[in-house]
């Protein structure tokens, strides 16, 4: 495996890393306010 | 005359004298819109709602279903 | 002392030019971010002091009061009362309105009452002289119990003052103004005995608000004979706010006079015309043609550039660099993924451009007290213009927008249509597939097909907007009770400087947020394609060799058809043919497939996910732009052009509906703070667009 083919699979493994980590482990912190905030 | 601030027509005055304050929302009172302070009607919505005041020197447009809860006196000059 | 940095918030009501002053302290040095796990903006900037100081300001979002009524708000008051909050400042800075001064004091007694060293400044004083206003400095100083800066933040004077009085900070005086405490003497006596440590109108404030503060005494508070009604306390705040402006009154009735013979009546001219029952309308729609026309006419050169200057690059890297995967990746994947990005930032620019005069003008106002009866007939509230509005640019700082909304459910209805209006990512979706699919001719002689079909899905995108609003009023039902209240802002001529850095922002934001994203789907949608499992793709020029022995093929037909016949094997290939058969009915093929599926991420990655298969798919080196491509693309089983009439259409109303944006879904479910509303927003609108898409289809066919 060439130095090319094996730079991709890092920056491809990179991008999939990246989007997971967008979408399924960005909810670390909740907002502090109930579902009627901003309402009163 | 006492009437409501609903009543009020294009460019007349009046001084708020009581309202229920269940009815009106805090920011309302933080801008301003208190017992004893002048209201002027500056504008009404071309369909009639809302209404554009101006109270304390705050301008502020107000629904009319806010506005028939706050009780005036009108000046007539 | 010089190595100390002094952090400084400036705090202050809406529409007192508090971002002009942050911006003409901080200049280009500031940083624009999000409050951890909120989506308020958190702005910081950086200045110098005199005496080699530095300074540290946090732009707080504008507030009335300390009494919070949305989550902006509830920002400042989080602040100002934790102590050990990183940022909690050494000394506030509060910027008031010259015009408006009563009513922006009030925020500042308040700020006051929490012995926070205070620094008042006094904004647009260029006007004073207009307004025959005249103000006793020493008198209002010894008063406030505080030192003023008098400034001009348009003409830029005054603000060596306000530094001059930070790094003086320590001896500014903490005494509060006047005591709260007074308007239930009984009542605050017993509180200050169960928590004598404790600041009283900070205990009063935490009694008073909904919000956690991070402060233990709101645990020990609750439960307490120190809870009351809220009734209770709305009349007691009601009592405290009279205190407060009766302090303000006096005050300004020695501090302040005004010559109300030189009252400028600007702005009631400029409000008759404007909020006129003919000419306002008249007006309103006018601007908006202007806008859309402007944005229009004036990106489509930079875009064709764009377009271009990319397409070129990739030929150039794929040319110039040594051969291997990773030049593939580049000149396929990433250039024309970047392309895809860089492509919206004219109109992105242009939109924000718009949205950002009208507001600092003062006319947004207008149109919420024009439009706010129409509105409210479907459930809105005139202040749902604004989102609906910026929805054009991006859903997501519209739905943003939405928490000017008092009332609870005004604001849920629009954060839930707002999708619906055709935000900028379609733009270049419905731009290819109109120039490929409705032929450029002229009607009536001066309108141009294409164009009124843009037109058309504009307006489509805010009828799917009314009309569901009126839907989901009849259906929803909330106990919230219903109120309005919109400050009319004095006219200003917009300031270039604020505009110029809000547009930089805003459009900064948009390309490293949804940027990242779409260019890393590139990348794997390029590996999805040029890859694929088993010996059907490893061995496909054997394959295709094989199938064509007896028709005799020239050497650039054999690639093209090799390049195809992997594609059609890959593993985006296999995704595609997979899911065709669902799509099938609405006329679209696996190709088109590919690129709806990898499109739920975002709409704009559409035409870049189609750049990169036709890419792939092709062989040939020459520069030929997505479009000419896509117009060559012909099904293969009847001979006609894949993007035909029907199909085309049928694409079109898709994308007008369907809900295809994770980022909104991920927007609404923060602002509405449950994974019901972006639930049903996606498969609300998904299968309606399934639908819409499939009529059109059957009966264009």
């Amino acid at each position: 495996m060439d130095i090319q083919e094996l730079l991709v699979y890092v920056i491809v493994a990179g991008a999939v890393a990246f989007l997971i980590k967008k979408f399924f482990f960005k909810k670390k912190k909740k907002g502090n306010c109930g579902d009627d905030c901003g309402c009163h | 005359m006492k009437t409501t601030l609903a009543a009020l027509k294009k460019g007349q005055k009046a001084v708020i004298t009581e309202f229920n304050i269940d009815a009106i929302p805090l920011k309302l009172l933080e801008m301003g819109c208190l017992p004893g302070n002048m209201v002027e009607l500056i504008q009404i919505a071309p369909l009639g709602d809302p209404i554009y005041i101006n109270v304390n020197d705050s301008h502020l447009a107000i629904r009319r279903e806010t506005a028939v809860e706050i009780d005036v006196e009108m000046i007539t000059d | 002392m010089a190595s100390h940095t002094i952090k400084i918030a400036l705090i202050g009501n809406p529409n007192t030019g508090k971002t002009s002053v942050f911006n003409q302290l901080t200049g280009l040095n500031q940083q624009v971010g999000n409050y951890p796990g909120i989506t308020v903006e958190r702005k910081v900037g950086n200045c110098r002091l005199p005496g080699n100081i530095k300074g540290a300001i946090i732009d707080l979002p504008g507030t009335y009061s300390l009494n919070a009524s949305s989550i902006d708000e509830n920002v400042v008051i989080e602040l100002l009362l934790n102590r050990n909050d990183k940022d909690f400042p050494d000394v506030a800075v509060v910027v008031t309105d010259v015009e408006n001064l009563k009513r922006n004091l009030l925020l500042f007694t308040q700020i006051k009452d929490l012995e926070i060293p205070t620094i008042l400044v006094i904004n647009m004083a260029d006007r004073m002289q207009k307004k025959g206003i005249t103000l006793d400095i020493p008198y209002l100083e010894e008063q406030l119990k505080t030192k003023i800066a008098v400034v001009s933040s348009r003409k830029g004077t005054g603000i060596d003052k306000i530094k001059d009085l930070i790094v003086d900070y320590e001896n500014l005086s903490t005494e509060p103004c006047l005591h709260a405490s007074t308007i239930d003497p009984d009542y605050f006596n017993r509180l200050r005995q169960a928590f004598p440590s404790q600041l009283l109108y900070k205990l009063w404030l935490v009694i008073t608000q909904d919000v956690n503060f991070g402060i233990s005494e709101k645990k020990e508070l609750l439960g307490t004979s120190f809870t009351k009604t809220r009734s209770e306390l709305k009349r007691l705040q009601q009592k405290e706010t009279i205190k407060r402006y009766q302090f303000i009154n006096d005050v300004l009735k020695v501090g302040q006079t005004i010559d109300t013979s030189k009252a400028n009546d600007l702005r009631t001219r400029l409000d008759r015309v404007l909020t006129h029952k003919v000419f306002g309308y008249v007006i309103f729609f006018g601007i908006l043609m202007l806008i859309f026309q402007s944005i229009f006419s004036w990106s489509e050169i930079p875009m064709d550039l764009i377009d271009r200057g990319f397409a070129w690059l990739g030929t150039y890297a794929s040319e110039h660099l040594p051969q291997g995967k990773l030049t593939d990746l580049i000149a396929e994947g990433v250039i024309p993924g970047i392309g895809g990005i860089v492509i919206f930032i004219p109109q992105i620019a242009f939109l924000f451009l718009f949205i950002s005069v009208l507001e600092e003008s003062g006319y947004m106002s207008r149109v919420v007290f024009l439009m706010d009866k129409i509105m409210k007939r479907f459930g809105l509230s005139g202040k749902s213009v604004v989102p609906l509005i910026s929805g054009t640019a991006c859903a997501i700082p519209a739905i943003m927008a939405a928490r000017n909304i008092e009332n609870w459910r005004e604001r849920l209805i629009t954060i839930l249509v707002t999708p619906f209006t055709t935000c900028s990512a379609r733009l270049p979706v419905y731009a290819i597939i109109i120039a490929l699919v409705i032929p450029e001719k002229a009607i009536a002689g001066i309108f141009n097909l294409q164009g009124l079909t843009l037109m058309g899905l504009y307006l489509l995108g805010f009828g799917g907007a009314i009309l569901s609003a009126y839907l989901l009023n009849k259906v929803l039902h909330t106990r919230h009770k219903s109120f309005f209240v919109a400050e009319m802002p004095n006219y200003k001529l917009p300031l270039f400087k604020n505009v110029a850095l809000n547009v930089v922002e805003k459009t900064k934001a948009f390309i490293t947020g949804a940027g990242k994203i779409i260019l890393a789907l590139s990348i794997i949608i390029w590996f999805l394609g040029s890859h694929g499992p088993g010996e059907r793709f490893d061995n496909a020029r054997q394959i295709v060799a094989e199938q064509s022995k007896a028709g005799l093929m020239t050497p650039e037909q054999m690639e093209n058809k090799v390049a195809a016949y992997q594609l059609e094997n890959s593993y985006i290939g296999i995704i595609g043919k997979t899911i065709e058969p669902v799509i099938r009915p609405l006329g679209y093929d696996w190709k088109i497939g590919i690129a709806i599926v990898s499109s739920f991420a975002a709409r704009e990655v559409f035409v870049g996910t189609l750049a990169t298969i036709y890419n792939i798919g092709s062989s040939d080196e020459s520069e030929a732009t997505i479009k000419e491509r896509m117009n060559a693309e012909v099904n293969p089983a009847t001979g006609k052009k894949v993007f035909n009439l029907a199909t085309g259409v049928s694409l079109l109303l898709f994308y007008a509906f369907a809900m295809q944006c994770i980022s909104t879904l991920a927007i609404t479910k923060k602002e509405t703070n449950s994974w019901k509303w972006p639930l049903i927003q996606l498969f609300g609108m998904s299968s309606f667009a399934y639908l819409v898409s499939l009529i059109a289809y059957q009966l264009l066919r």
